[in-house]
């Protein structure tokens, strides 16, 4: 509150980078800077740089959906996203720092059984871990989001949906920022525009790290960049079982209060929701072809829009204003890759598709621990690069097809 | 015992029996229209297609360089003689609806494709996979699977009556 | 009050429209907008602003700003200065609490300011976190133009047209008509798109003129979609050429919001277009020559002009606009104050290069002329006039920022952004032109930009002292003007495959649901336990014509199911059929079906109703990679199928054939495949037990479903659906691909270990096979019967030690079988027959067993009759 009449800056300008640092963190998005933060804050270990190759949040952080929840398919999906829900529920107050988030409900619509026994599924799993999940039926639905069409007139009429009470959106720019003044404050160095070029190493181990900054000696690394997340790896002599793809959304211009609820249909491919500015945010699967190109596609907008007013005739005349992509990686059982790799000291968050900027807090909390501790927390075991070796996937794809 | 593909052709049957998979949906239709060409015969082609000679009558288009689709009065008998000459052909006439329409305007709003590059095959008209042929002048012939028949018939009428507002809105505005 | 006959005006006044604005009659001509009418008629606040509820008039009037967003006939955020006038409309203010004259929120603008700094929301409501849902609901509300109307169920009829054109110009003023012209003389297939409806009537020989129309983006192969209307027409262009003009760019100083100041290119529309003096004593703030022009067209129709300012031949100045009720009532220049109730103001004009940086355009910052131009342009794309910067200048639209500092300076009307907020930005750190817009939210409302980007960029670069080259633009997004959901969307069609039969299962009253694209019937009445019952003791008949069927021929067709499938086709002697099921190269569960041999050389193999297509590719995909001589042929939808199953079912279909012996129980046996005739048609009858029973699956020409259909209803077949059909195959044990297993089931844990032959050379997916084998089970799919009466759902979990262990997948009540039968994927060491385990059902835990086997007839005497 004081800092609305006494501006303070969120953080300091960008300095010189050091010699050497203890902690290389390579992605300045929201998965690498609450590493950097709970780094400092819960171990003690300050000697960190972040390093970005542009402005912080400018990927995956910037570009996501903004959607919060925990409502996933398997035991160990869900009760890793429910450490994140119940971070994010703390993390305004923790952080200081208004992220918005709403807690308004997530429904999942089943157009068809087979639709309705996937939720069915979710929800059994999640009342089993203690999350807040049910099926609902048509009239249920109607009570929680009146404006949808329930009639039998769509294309595919809407048979019930998975209800999340705890899903709801964040202002996803905030939580970047919040965390980057939170690092920041405890100590942590953030270089913007330092783009990482190769990585030094000697047998298994990475000794430094080359940017195009020059060149910074590291005790350990962590890689927290998303759909560069194969490259980076590559940079660094590690490949990943990952496939980087783009997704797409949308928003129309600003509108009074008309949804409460998030809506995503996976039938549909489309999800909706209406930010706190009166946005109505839109978009889709992601795109099954992979590229780094970030054009967007004019069949997205079609059919995004097509698939929309199934649901909500009355967007008609709405208006879009602008459309986005960012890119994601996905791991062939859409699961994260988290935690170790066969380089000792080169740690990863990635593989997370359409899906990560919902674990950043317990990413940062579990990422840090080992980092500094060495040791895998058992809620990320699960998620080892291991598991595509062991042939012990953690299968994600019924709840994915449209993961938002 | 060898069971041979005669299951496939609706031509073995009393054409009585069989039904239009456009028949509800262009019922009342003037043909001028919207014209129900799903019972002609079909034929499937594949291997080399330059081996075909199409008989009188008979369309021959080609869809890939080992694929081709022959249209047909008589699929019994183009089978035949195919399978003869050592090609593999298969009678698909109960695959496809098959329907005409005229106007370059109508077609605009219900393919992609090049009409000046006819005839063509993709998953363009309308979204579905098709065949589209053009005929002199602007008479154009679409085949699409038969299953999808019924929608994508009822998606162009919908079409026409919209084109139909529009030209007499554009007289009604003349006159006045 | 209109001016008299202006010699280029669009209004036709002897047509005389009316319409209602905030329940009063207003009066207009043809050819006026709904804006020009309202100005007429002596409206001059259109709107309040986003957040601080500023009173708002006629700024660009070409469709760009947020000034004049209103309600039109229920729809809001309708631009209504581009919006024609049209009898009967219904027009409301929008985002006011009050009145657009007295609104109550403008207090915000009063006393809010210290209290409500950019980004003022990230700093309060944090405590206690509780509250935070009753001030988000404030917010929200604050927030938001117009309303939506929640039951205003869509009328419009949109429609797409693709369109091909050799040359596509892409705005309609001199340099784009004369590049449609040039173009039209060297061919064919020229096609002008205007926004404005300037053109509209005109001729250009040779040139098809598409106006009023918006460009909404260059995309990939030439792809330019156009708005007309409500249709969307899809240009594929073999040539492109951007003239989109420049566009007015507002000069920043205090008080530059106010009711009266004006871009000059709007006054120019409302005096020449529509006849109206925009205000009666102006003064102009001019960037250069065509600015300066407008003075001598406003004193021409009689507008007094007391003070023209050229800010490219003068040093900056103090320039402060004064309001009273928030409209101009005079300007002060350099602490000269002269009486006004219009400012033309204006900082120069800026290309329009959205539509080129979008297409691929590099986009560099002139400093001689302060503008930003497009370079580099993508192949196929030209750019022609003042897009290319020609004529283009701006003064620095912030120079002017100083002023006394009494009124607030706006760099963005759509989001109330103020000098104070950018600075305020940068003193927080939020250092660079993409973490600003984010922060301030500059640039992101209704202009897109148009209006607000190159202020906010200078004034970025000025404060960082990094100069406007380096701080760069953000990102040109599509679409570059707003754009309709409805036009996106085009004509609602979201086809259903429909069988041959699939009318006559309407006609019996069946409820259609949807099965992958297919729509099927779920059962013919309330009682689906009816249906079951009817195949048990008598006779049934369902519709399988979704069941993807495939042919493969050829002297190598056994060699290439050999390596598709696991198990062995090439020793299935033709006339007889075998189970199927296809593995990933992983060696996961892909898909089943029947196999039937019909000759030395081919195959018909059927797939799962949803898997027709992605089998047919991937059997097309692997024989591309082997080269075998044999063809893949997807006849899924040439034919129908029916299967007839229940006791009765060999009488009935020896009533159908000609010669009642052919399918006798000796003449056909269980997994034969055989030619018959069937009330005159004929058919591929196969002999297989799915549902349990003795049953035959006659597979025939599509056009005769219906005829077949009836003839085995007349014979006695009850019809039954999907969901009696769903019980029937799981007293028999049998797998539903993609419910019982997932994307990560393979064949031994899904407890079909006897099926692949490991002994064979290669088939796809046997490495994984092999490596499962070494590998512990993580989890098996098995039967069980519950204990009690009662059904768990499919999804129910198996709970150990509190823990989720396992699924059902599958379960039902079976008469037949007596109690609730199904299917789950269990712990390996709790997967053996009679174990005892634990469901969790509506919140409570469930015993029950394993049963390994068929619960209903186990050794097959029935469908084996």
């Amino acid at each position: 509150m004081r800092e609305i009449f006494f501006p303070k800056r969120m953080w300091r300008p960008r300095g010189d980078l050091k010699r050497r640092y203890d902690v290389v963190i390579v992605g300045g998005g929201s998965h690498g800077l609450a590493t950097a933060y709970y780094l400092a804050k819960h171990h003690g270990v300050k000697d960190v740089c972040i390093l970005e190759r542009s402005y912080i949040g400018s990927g995956a952080s910037g570009r996501n959906t903004t959607i919060i929840r925990a409502n996933y398919r398997t035991p160990e999906g869900a009760a890793f996203y429910r450490e994140s829900v119940r971070l994010y529920e703390r993390l305004s107050s923790e952080l200081d720092f208004n992220l918005m988030f709403s807690q308004h409900g997530h429904l999942t619509l089943a157009h068809s059984d087979r639709g309705l026994v996937v939720a069915q599924e979710r929800a059994e799993v999640n009342k089993l871990l203690g999350i807040r999940s049910e099926v609902i039926g048509p009239d249920r639905i109607r009570e929680l989001c009146p404006e949808l069409d329930l009639s039998d007139k769509p294309a595919y009429p809407i048979l019930g949906a998975l209800y999340h009470p705890p899903g709801g959106i964040i202002r996803h720019d905030a939580v970047v920022w919040a965390y980057a003044r939170g690092a920041d404050r405890l100590g942590v160095e953030i270089h913007p525009y330092t783009e990482v070029t190769g990585f030094e190493r000697s047998g298994d181990r990475i000794v430094a790290v080359e940017t195009t900054r020059g060149r910074v000696e590291c005790g350990q690394v962590v890689s927290a960049t998303a759909g560069w997340s194969s490259l980076v790896g590559k940079l660094a002599g590690l490949r990943l079982p990952i496939t980087t793809h783009i997704l797409q959304a949308f928003v129309t211009e600003p509108l009074k209060p008309f949804l409460d609820v998030i809506i995503v249909s996976s039938q549909l491919h489309v999800y909706v929701s209406q930010t706190d500015r009166g946005e109505f945010l839109i978009g889709a699967e992601i795109e099954p072809y992979t590229t780094y190109k970030s054009t967007g596609t004019l069949s997205f907008l079609e059919y995004s829009a097509r698939h929309a007013l199934e649901l909500f005739p009355q967007l008609e005349k709405t208006k879009v204003l602008r459309t986005w992509t960012g890119l994601c990686d996905l791991s062939p059982d859409y699961s994260p890759i988290l935690g170790k790799t066969e380089i000792e000291n080169f740690h990863v968050s990635a593989g997370w598709g359409t899906y990560g900027f919902k674990a950043a807090p317990i990413v940062g909390v579990t990422l840090a621990e080992l980092v500094a501790t060495q040791k895998t927390p058992a809620l990320i075991a699960p998620f080892a690069l291991e598991r595509f070796y062991t042939d012990t996937l953690v299968s994600e794809l019924a709840a994915a097809a449209v993961s938002h | 015992m060898s069971v041979t593909l005669d299951f496939l052709s609706p031509s073995r049957c009393d054409p009585d029996v069989l039904v239009s998979p456009l028949a509800r949906a262009l019922a009342g239709i003037d043909p001028a229209l919207v014209e129900d060409l799903s019972a002609q015969g079909k034929v499937e082609i594949r291997g080399d297609a330059d081996r075909v000679e199409p008989a009188e009558g008979e369309e021959l288009i080609r869809l890939t360089p080992r694929r081709a689709f022959l249209l047909t009065s008589d699929p019994l008998a183009a089978v035949e003689r195919l399978r003869a000459a050592g090609v593999r052909a298969y009678d698909v006439t109960g695959g496809y609806a098959g329907f005409a329409v005229r106007g370059e305007r109508l077609m605009r709003r219900l393919t992609d494709l090049d009409l000046e590059r006819l005839p063509a095959a993709g998953p363009l008209f309308l979204r579905v996979p098709a065949i589209v042929l053009r005929d002199d002048g602007d008479r154009f012939r679409i085949y699409v699977a038969q299953e999808l028949g019924h929608d994508v018939v009822l998606a162009v009428l919908d079409a026409l009556d919209g084109l139909q507002a529009l030209e007499t809105a554009a007289s009604s505005e003349g006159g006045a | 009050m209109r001016l008299p006959p202006q010699p280029r005006e669009r209004i036709d006044r002897s047509q005389r429209i009316l319409f209602t604005f905030d329940g009063k009659v207003v009066g207009g001509y043809a050819g006026d907008t709904i804006g020009s009418a309202l100005f007429a008629h002596g409206q001059r606040i259109f709107s309040r602003s986003f957040k601080y509820h500023r009173p708002r008039g006629l700024l660009c009037c070409s469709g760009h700003c947020p000034n004049c967003l209103m309600t039109v006939d229920g729809v809001p955020n309708v631009r209504v200065c581009v919006e024609p006038i049209r009898d009967g409309a219904v027009v409301e203010p929008q985002n006011v609490w009050g009145s657009l004259e007295r609104d109550v929120l403008s207090i915000t603008d009063k006393i809010g300011g210290p209290f409500t700094p950019v980004g003022f929301y990230y700093r309060t409501m944090i405590r206690p976190r509780r509250l935070w849902p009753v001030y988000e609901k404030v917010l929200r509300n604050l927030a938001g133009l117009g309303r939506l109307r929640k039951d205003g169920a869509g009328h419009t009829r949109y429609d797409v047209e693709h369109r091909r054109a050799r040359v596509l110009v892409v705005g309609g003023g001199e340099a784009g008509r004369a590049a449609a012209l040039a173009a039209a003389a060297l061919g064919p297939d020229v096609v002008l798109v205007d926004e404005t409806a300037d053109l509209v009537g005109h001729e250009l020989e040779g040139v098809e003129v598409l106006a009023p129309a918006r460009a909404l983006g260059i995309w990939e192969g030439g792809l330019v979609p156009v708005v007309a209307g409500s249709v969307l027409h899809r240009f594929r262009a073999e040539r492109i050429v951007v003239a989109a003009g420049a566009l007015d760019q507002p000069l920043v100083f205090p008080g530059n919001d106010l009711v009266g100041v004006m871009l000059p290119g709007g006054v120019r529309r409302l005096v020449r277009d529509f006849a109206i003096a925009p205000g009666s004593r102006a003064v102009v703030i001019a960037a250069g020559e065509e600015d300066l022009e407008i003075a001598g067209e406003l004193r021409e129709v009689g507008v007094a002009v007391p003070e023209v300012v050229d800010l490219t031949s003068t040093p900056a100045r103090r320039i402060e606009a004064h309001g009273r009720k928030g409209r101009v009532a005079a300007v002060s220049v350099d602490g000269r104050k002269v009486d006004c109730d219009l400012v033309v103001a204006s900082a120069g004009r800026q290309p329009a290069y959205s539509l080129l940086a979008q297409a691929g355009a590099r986009v560099e910052y002139d400093e001689s002329r302060g503008i930003f131009v497009p370079t580099n342009l993508p192949a196929g794309v030209e750019a022609v006039g003042s897009v290319t910067g020609e004529d283009c200048v701006t003064v620095d639209p912030v120079r002017t920022t100083k002023g006394a500092g009494g009124d607030k300076c706006f760099v963005c009307v759509c989001e109330d952004v103020t000098t104070k907020d950018i600075a305020r930005a940068i003193d927080e750190g939020f250092d660079s032109i993409e973490l600003a817009k984010r922060y301030t939210t500059v640039t992101m409302g209704p202009c897109q930009g148009k209006l607000c980007q190159l202020a906010s960029i200078r004034l970025y670069a000025q404060a960082t002292g990094v100069g406007e080259a380096a701080v760069g633009t953000t990102t040109a997004r599509p679409p570059w003007a707003p754009v309709e959901l409805g036009v996106l969307a085009g004509r609602h069609f979201e086809p259903a495959r429909r069988t041959s039969v699939h009318f006559r299962h309407e006609e019996a009253g069946a409820r259609m649901m949807w099965a992958g694209p297919w729509k099927r019937p779920y059962a013919y009445g309330e009682r689906p336990e009816d249906e079951v019952r009817a195949v048990h003791d008598s006779l049934g008949v369902i519709d399988v014509s979704t069941l993807g069927k495939i042919l493969v021929e050829g002297p190598e067709a056994a060699d290439l199911l050999e390596r598709l499938y696991p198990n062995r086709f090439g020793d299935l002697r033709p006339g007889r059929i075998r189970y199927g099921v296809l593995t990933s190269d992983a060696g996961r569960i892909m898909d089943d079906g029947t196999v039937a041999r019909l000759a030395d050389d081919l195959y018909y193999v059927t797939t799962t109703s949803t898997g027709a297509d992605s089998v047919t590719a991937w059997f097309e995909w692997w024989n591309a990679v082997w080269g075998y001589d044999a063809e893949i042929v997807n006849v899924t939808g040439a034919l129908a199928a029916l299967n007839l199953a229940g006791p009765r079912a060999r009488e009935a279909l020896g009533r159908l054939v000609d010669d009642p012996d052919v399918v006798s129980a000796e003449s056909f046996r269980y997994l034969d495949a055989k030619a018959l005739v069937v009330a005159g048609v004929p058919c591929l009858a196969l002999r297989i037990g799915f549902v349990g029973e003795l049953g035959y699956e006659l597979h025939f020409p599509s056009p005769a479903g219906e005829h077949v259909w009836d003839r085995l209803v007349a014979e006695g077949a009850r019809p039954f659906g999907l969901e009696p059909q769903r019980v029937l195959r799981l007293e028999k044990g049998h797998i539903i691909v993609g419910q019982d297993t997932d994307s990560e089931s393979n064949l031994l844990s899904a407890g079909m270990q006897w099926l692949p032959k490991m002994d064979k050379d290669d088939f796809v997916g046997k490495l994984a096979l092999e490596h499962f084998a070494e590998r512990p089970e993580r989890e098996r799919l098995v039967g069980f019967r519950m204990e009690e009466d009662v059904l768990p759902v499919e999804g129910a979990q198996i709970v150990v030690e509190g823990r989720p262990a396992g699924r059902v997948t599958s379960a039902r009540r079976s008469e037949a079988v007596g109690g609730v039968i199904g299917l789950a994927w269990l712990p390996p060491d709790r997967a053996e027959e009679g174990t005892r385990f634990e469901v969790r059902v509506d919140r409570r835990l469930v015993g029950a067993r394993v049963a390994h086997g068929p619960f209903y007839d186990p050794a097959g005497e029935r469908m084996r009759a």
